[in-house]
């Protein structure tokens, strides 16, 4: 993953299944929507992305299942499963205690560091 | 599919190392991204040759990317790894509670790993299959046992039979278990040696059955502790991503189980069948790797 700056180790997992939580995408979309939806923040380099996918498919997280596009091409279509969103859940929980934390610091004014 | 496109994508499949059915999957979920990609590159100006790099670019190098899927794929489910671990530690609780004196219920045991060998080779190949497969090896291992037994004339014509059998065997099992990464052979053919190395402590040839019988029983709780060793082995082999990690627990829980019988036979191993098992071990190992890159060589 590429970002204009630095992000939490293990984030990319949770990304994932965010973006496959409402609809199933494959894996060239998820990429599209991903920089989309983040404002060009998050880039994914398209040879993590596989290597993420399967992972999770593993796990349980995600299902993978092939089906025709209008065109008659066929993709992989990834949806989260039960387990995924469990996993996300406890993931989400995790960011916003992150950002909560994140939040208060940046309020505090850092005097005795300047 | 662009000349690029099919190189880098054979570069990839050589080097998955997954069963069949899966690496087609990879392959065609990955040409589906690359065309994708290719499709608007070119949309958006750049000639087919300069789509194709930069799509490949984007992949970056086909080994690293084969070995990360490869890593995604490579560790089993606890299920698996259960089932994997568990003709080990049945077979070593049998030896190790001195059950192996009940005729019937070894027979009924073989049966059961016999019956499991054939249903899971015949349907899907699961990857616990390779361990159970070690103990559908055991009649080959007990008809050399038979073998100690013969006249001393027959003995020169039956062992080179019996070995080139044998070697015959172990080329077939690897060629037919091609659809898999070649570690999962490796694995299956782990314990001969040990088993092979027990044989060679009790001596059955040299005396008469009731004492081999009654000497076994006395290192029948050992015998299964090296079992134990496998179960384990074999458990840290399914959980394991790496391809490197994955080949060094074979090589070390196969000379840990050789080591155990060595200390537990307190010298009834020469120096000569030390250094052949250990040989034998490595080259039971190998053999697997071998077989399978001379097939994806030719």
């Amino acid at each position: 993953m590429t970002g204009k700056k630095e992000w939490p180790q293990g984030s990319i997992e949770p990304l994932l299944l965010t973006m496959v939580f409402d609809r199933a995408m494959y894996g060239y979309q998820i990429i599209h929507e991903l920089e989309t939806r983040s404002d060009g923040y998050f880039k994914i380099k398209e040879g993590t992305l596989y290597p993420v996918l399967h992972r999770l498919e593993g796990e349980g997280y995600i299902v993978g299942e092939w089906k025709s596009l209008d065109n008659g091409r066929q993709r992989k279509y990834y949806h989260i499963t039960r387990k995924g969103r469990a996993y996300l859940a406890v993931k989400r929980a995790e960011w916003r205690q992150l950002l909560a934390a994140v939040t208060m610091l940046t309020r505090i004014p850092l005097l005795d560091m300047e | 599919m662009a000349t690029g496109f099919s190189e880098y994508l054979s570069d990839v499949q050589s080097n998955l190392n997954l069963d069949v059915r899966e690496e087609r999957e990879v392959i065609r979920e990955l040409l589906a991204h690359l065309e994708d990609r290719s499709h608007e590159l070119v949309a958006n100006g750049l000639s087919e040759t300069e789509a194709t790099k930069n799509c490949l670019d984007m992949l970056g190098s086909a080994r690293k990317l084969a070995r990360e899927i490869y890593q995604s794929h490579s560790r089993a489910n606890w299920r698996q790894t259960l089932l994997a671990a568990s003709p080990h530690f049945i077979f070593g609780a049998v030896f190790a509670l001195n059950w192996w004196q009940h005729v019937l219920g070894m027979f009924s045991l073989l049966l059961l790993v016999l019956a499991a060998v054939v249903c899971g080779w015949y349907r899907f190949k699961p990857k616990w299959l390779y361990s159970w497969s070690s103990y559908s090896l055991l009649p080959v291992i007990g008809v050399s046992l038979l073998l100690l037994w013969l006249p001393q004339g027959l003995a020169w014509i039956a062992w080179p039979v019996y070995i080139s059998f044998t070697i015959w065997l172990i080329n077939y099992l690897a060629n037919r278990s091609r659809s898999r990464d070649w570690l999962y052979v490796s694995l299956m053919l782990l314990p001969v040696p040990t088993i092979i190395a027990w044989m060679l402590v009790v001596q059955p040839g040299s005396a008469a059955p009731d004492y081999a019988f009654s000497k076994f029983g006395s290192f029948a709780p050992w015998v299964g502790l090296t079992f134990m060793a496998f179960a384990v082995g074999a458990a840290f082999f399914m959980r394991a991503r790496r391809r490197w990690l994955k080949g060094s627990v074979l090589v070390v829980s196969g000379l840990l189980s050789l080591t155990m019988v060595i200390i537990y036979a307190r010298g009834g191993l020469g120096l000569t069948a030390i250094i052949g098992l250990n040989v034998l071990m490595l080259a039971l190992f190998l053999a697997p790797a071998l077989i399978d890159r001379r097939a994806k060589q030719s």
